[in-house]
């Protein structure tokens, strides 16, 4: 009897378990719980965003946060360098995943595995071996420098290590691709511009946006790199609210980190509604 | 060999490997204006190959193509004025039925105006115009090759070339398509050559087929020389069904072409081919054997004598193969040697009154034995 119950379970038979179902639910809860916690505490008025009583509904933290000049220019430093990131990673990411694709070339495979090290390699690792880089370099004097330029040496670290993903994606789409598309452009005259422009990279279109969306995550969030490669005049987003958090918790941080949130999210859903046209061949 | 008056397209000596495995080897073939030629042979026989050398995706090891006389080998598949619909259609998918047939027009900026009329005319063709605004996923598979057919179309090339074109079409739709294909090649005049594995659709379509085998060409003549005057065993067995007989030698006396057989004692052969002539010239050991079509195998009431000019055989009935008008009997020789025979409506009023096993006499028409060398590597 046993298994004749098996037999006949739907796909989504198992969410009728009420075992699963708690699981289903706990697991939500304890993903999502502290996201929420923390945008609903983005709104308390009270002094502590810590503070787990509600005091009442206040917009004042947001107001606050905007105020603070620190935090709007870490904000604006961590979009910059985002946006900065994407754009190289993509254009790296691409070249490289045609690179691997396309051709052949003596130590293919040495070449292969040195593009994806930084996906392995521990981020302290990274962030330790680029500080000491920039330094020989001279580069982490570059806060000094007027914005833009004081934050090359962070965006030069973050499409180190952001690049390679994008790269990942954009190779694993190449997989998909039909070399018979490629030729049938050719053999309607197409020259190899043209082909990767009206052809290849429509295709690519999906691994790009996908790809993009992680170089920008990626780099947004990266604390321990950025760590080791900003000067001391330069701050972004999450060193800046780490400091902020080491004297006090308030909700201003609730309320720039719900504003980190927001954008996160419509940038994911732009880049799903992107990625909805259909794969046909 | 009826050679064509207006060669357009010739075919010297191409050959092609990769690595080890010789894909295409020393193939010559000239192919008319305005004709549809098929190129014919079993899977990975280096039809697509060769079709892809005459497209110029492909570059050959050595040999040359010419079209209309001058040499296109080193001239660059986007600037060869031959276009190809591929096996998997090769429709982009994320263009629409109307962007993809621009396509190469636009390659080559063509006005705009002019791309549009050129775009409907092609697409009215392929019956496609209602279609025009959709992506090719919302396409059947029989609507997506109409748009391939357009696209290459819609450049006037001087041949096009299709690569198992009906392959993936279901039964039905691809005896449409079949028909389809033929009258559009009347109407654009475009000479077509198209590769197959599928005699039948071969033999439906073609004016002129080469049947290909590992890469050499066995074969080059029209359907029907194909059926009724094969070169070897392999092309007699590859175009349609064949019975072999053993033949122990073959001599010639007074021009007259005698085949000594177990089977039917000494057989003078009608229709001699140039290459059999060649090869009895020739000091070459030979295989030879006895080919006779099924349809040649007349089914006979038991009591009939043969003449002079047949010679009669006799085995158990075997399986009988319903196929509508003709259906066709297998018959059981005693050295355990089966054969195919065709069976008339008529005949089969008879048979039914017979049970598997029982006896059957058959008749054979003496001028209708072909003599066939042993293909060598087959
Ligand atoms: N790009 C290629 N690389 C290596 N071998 C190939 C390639 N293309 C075809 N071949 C080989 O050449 C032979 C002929 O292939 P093909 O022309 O595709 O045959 P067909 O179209 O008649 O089935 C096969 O043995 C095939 O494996
Ligand atoms: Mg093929």
């Amino acid at each position: 009897m046993l298994f004749s119950r098996n037999s006949k379970a739907a796909p989504f038979d198992y969410a009728r378990k009420w075992q699963l179902k708690l699981v289903f639910l706990l697991t939500t809860v304890f993903l999502y719980a502290p996201i929420i916690v923390l945008i609903i505490f983005s709104f308390n008025n009270s002094r502590r965003g810590g503070n787990v009583v509600w005091r009442g509904f206040t917009t004042k933290y947001y107001e606050k946060a905007f105020a603070n000049s620190q935090l709007v220019e870490a904000f604006i430093n961590s979009l910059t360098i985002a946006v900065v990131t994407t754009i190289l990673s993509v254009i790296l990411g691409t070249m490289t995943a045609i690179l691997l694709w396309r051709f052949r070339f003596p130590f293919k495979p040495a070449v292969e595995g040195v593009v994806s090290l930084p996906i392995v390699i521990p981020e302290i690792c990274m962030g330790v071996s680029l500080a000491m880089f920039f330094s020989q370099m001279g580069w982490l004097a570059t806060g000094d420098l007027v914005w833009p330029f004081n934050l090359v040496n962070i965006t030069v670290a973050h499409t180190t290590f952001a690049f390679p993903f994008t790269a990942m994606v954009i190779r694993t789409r190449l997989q998909s691709f039909n070399k018979e598309l490629e030729e049938a452009a050719i053999d309607l005259g197409a020259s190899t511009r043209m082909v990767y422009r009206d052809i290849i990279l429509p295709h690519l279109k999906p691994g790009i946006v996908a790809g993009a969306l992680l170089a920008f995550t990626l780099s947004l969030d990266d604390f321990v790199i950025t760590f080791f490669t900003s000067g001391p005049n330069t701050v972004t987003f999450p060193v800046k609210v780490y400091s902020m958090v080491r004297f006090s918790v308030t909700p201003e941080i609730n309320a720039a980190s719900t504003i980190l949130i927001i954008i996160t999210l419509v940038l994911t859903a732009l880049a799903v509604r992107m990625q909805r046209e259909p794969v046909a061949s | 060999m009826n050679a064509q008056p207006d060669v357009l397209l010739d075919i010297k000596n191409l050959t092609k490997r990769f690595s080890k495995v010789v894909a295409v080897d020393d193939v010559s073939l000239q192919v008319g204006s305005g004709e549809i030629f098929a190129l014919l042979g079993p899977s990975g026989c280096g039809k697509s190959t060769l079709l892809r050398m005459i497209a110029g995706l492909e570059l050959p090891d050595s040999g040359d193509i010419l079209l209309d006389d001058s040499s296109i080998a080193k001239i660059p598949a986007n600037k060869r004025p031959i276009n190809m619909v591929f096996q998997s259609y090769a429709v982009f998918p994320h263009m629409t039925v109307e962007n993809n047939v621009a396509y190469g027009l636009k390659a080559k900026r063509v006005a705009a105006s002019e791309i549009r009329q050129q775009v409907e005319q092609a697409l009215s063709q392929v019956h496609l115009l209602d279609q025009r605004d959709r992506k090719p996923h919302q396409l059947s598979g029989g609507q997506r090759q109409r748009v391939a057919l357009a696209r290459a179309l819609v450049m006037q090339p001087r041949i096009l070339l299709l690569d198992e074109p009906l392959s993936a079409l279901d039964a039905k739709l691809r005896d449409q398509m079949r028909l389809e294909l033929v009258k559009l090649q009347e109407t654009v005049g475009v000479t077509f050559i198209i590769v197959t594995h599928d005699q039948n659709e071969a033999m439906a379509m073609a004016d002129r087929i080469a049947v290909l085998d590992q890469g050499r060409v066995r074969q080059i003549a029209s359907p029907e020389e194909l059926y009724h005057q094969p070169l070897d065993t392999f092309v007699a067995d590859f175009i349609g069904k064949i019975n072999l007989f053993d033949v122990r030698k073959v001599t010639v006396e007074d021009n007259r072409v005698l085949a000594e057989t177990d089977d039917f004692g000494v057989i003078e052969i009608q229709h001699v081919t140039d290459r059999t002539s060649e090869l009895l010239n020739s000091v070459q050991a030979v295989v030879w054997k006895l080919g006779l079509r099924p349809e040649k195998l007349q089914l006979v009431a038991n009591d009939l004598q043969p003449t002079e000019d047949t010679v009669s055989l006799s085995g158990e009935l075997g399986d009988i193969a319903f196929q509508g008008v003709n259906s066709e009997v297998e018959i059981r020789l005693p050295d355990d040697k089966s054969l195919a025979a065709v069976a008339t409506a008529d005949d089969m009023q008879q048979l039914r009154q017979l049970q598997s096993g029982s006896m059957v006499n058959c008749v054979i028409k003496r001028r209708d034995f072909l003599l066939l060398p042993e293909s060598a590597d087959s």
